[in-house]
């Protein structure tokens, strides 16, 4: 028996990635997960943002959720996962999982954001009565800039890490978390490389990409 | 209307910084307040427009006009450039095309497009005059505007003041009485009582 169950070689693992980058059924797998975990992450940073924006502006609103976002941020992956499969089918539960994590990483990055934005400026827009919008175009998403890069640039690998996560657990039909699983079964270490190759490789390509729009779109927003 | 202050008291904890003040600013008219450094003129500005809370005393003739500043800090939006931060707080209808010929009007032709990170101190200046004159205001708090501004500089920038703030209040705070004398403001001297 060789050692190849237990780590495939480099060589293998190129050879078959390569192979499954030829068949349909890849790409089909690749979205289903792809579109699930985003979906989990705009969810939680849009969710983040409004409820950072909410206790910034109200004291009550940061003390009534700082119990939720502590314990969100304490529980283990494992224990959101196996408790969400009680209430959730297993379609859903990635979406929910990458939601939760990323949850109170973005609100708390924004929160710190909204907090250590320049009081003088505030003033200023103060006395010069200008509205909500430019605010917020003119002085909080500049101020958010570093805050917002740092949330979105964690949070993008965690929402993968615990996607997939999440659909190892549920095992959702055509998700990536399923192939994982059969490469489990199956003692597919060829696969199970193959496969984490391709969650890295999807979730740097996106980090890069939506960490260059934003960027773009603050280059965009200076020359206003 | 004139503006009116009677008996207005400050004080930071201990330090007593307006002591019964009252003083009397002509409508439409420039004032330029002089003093030592630590005589309330800056708190008095802040009590004005809303930002400080007096202990005591009273404001008459503030009610529904509209205000503007510049402040003693240049308070400019570092990563945009001139012509946006003079547009943040440009009153409604004016167009790019007015806070381009107002900048230049201040010598600003070569820096429009610059992020006020790049502009000097005494261009960053001219930028938050600018910005102040084109929020169209009825009284305008100017809180040692000229700072950082060269002699030539400063006689542009004051014509430009009384140019486009004509009819309107203006109170400036300055140690110069030259600035007083560009502005050909009514000069009034704050002492400790």
């Amino acid at each position: 028996m060789g050692y190849d169950i237990l780590l495939a070689p480099p060589h293998r693992v190129v050879r078959h990635l390569a192979g499954m980058l030829l068949e349909g059924r890849f790409w089909l797998t690749v979205a289903y997960s792809f579109a699930r975990i985003l979906t989990g992450f705009f969810c939680a940073l849009l969710t983040g943002a409004l409820l950072a924006a909410a206790a910034g502006r109200f004291r009550l609103a940061e003390i009534l959720l700082w119990p939720y976002m502590t314990v969100i941020k304490s529980t283990p992956v494992a224990s959101f996962i196996i408790l969400c499969l009680i209430f959730l089918n297993a379609e859903r539960l990635s979406v929910f999982v990458s939601y939760l994590i990323v949850l109170p990483i973005v609100y708390t990055n924004f929160l710190q954001g909204i907090r250590s934005t320049d009081k003088d400026l505030l003033e200023m827009a103060e006395v010069f009565r200008t509205g909500w919008g430019k605010r917020f175009v003119y002085i909080y998403l500049p101020q958010l800039k570093p805050y917002i890069l740092a949330a979105c640039s964690v949070s993008i690998g965690m929402a993968w890490k615990s996607g997939v996560a999440a659909e190892v657990i549920g095992i959702p039909r055509g998700s990536v978390g399923e192939q994982l699983y059969e490469a489990k079964v199956y003692l597919d270490s060829t696969g199970l490389f193959a496969w984490t190759l391709v969650i890295v490789g999807v979730s740097v390509a996106f980090e890069k990409a939506f960490i260059g729009l934003l960027k773009l779109f603050y280059r965009r927003l200076e020359r206003i | 209307m004139d503006i009116v202050i009677t008996g207005l008291n400050k004080a930071y904890g201990e330090q007593r910084v307006l002591e019964d003040f009252s003083v009397r600013f002509a409508f439409g008219q420039t004032t330029c307040l002089m003093g030592d450094s630590g005589l309330g003129k800056t708190t008095l500005f802040r009590i004005m427009m809303g930002l400080t809370p007096a202990d005591s005393g009273s404001i008459e003739g503030m009610e529904g006009k509209k205000i503007s500043a510049v402040f003693q800090e240049d308070r400019v939006l570092e990563s945009f450039n001139a012509v946006a931060n003079v547009r943040f707080a440009a009153a409604k209808g004016i167009g790019r095309r007015e806070i381009v010929a107002d900048l230049e009007a201040l010598g600003l032709g070569d820096s429009l497009y610059k992020p006020a990170s790049q502009l000097s101190g005494g261009m960053r200046r001219r930028v938050v005059i600018a910005r102040a004159i084109l929020s169209r205001a009825n009284v305008y708090f100017l809180d040692e505007p000229f700072q950082g501004l060269d002699a030539q500089s400063k006689q542009q920038t004051a014509g430009y003041i009384k140019d486009r703030a004509k009819g309107q209040t203006v109170l400036m705070v300055t140690h110069d009485p030259e600035e007083v004398a560009l502005m050909e403001g009514h000069l009034f001297l704050m002492g400790r009582r």
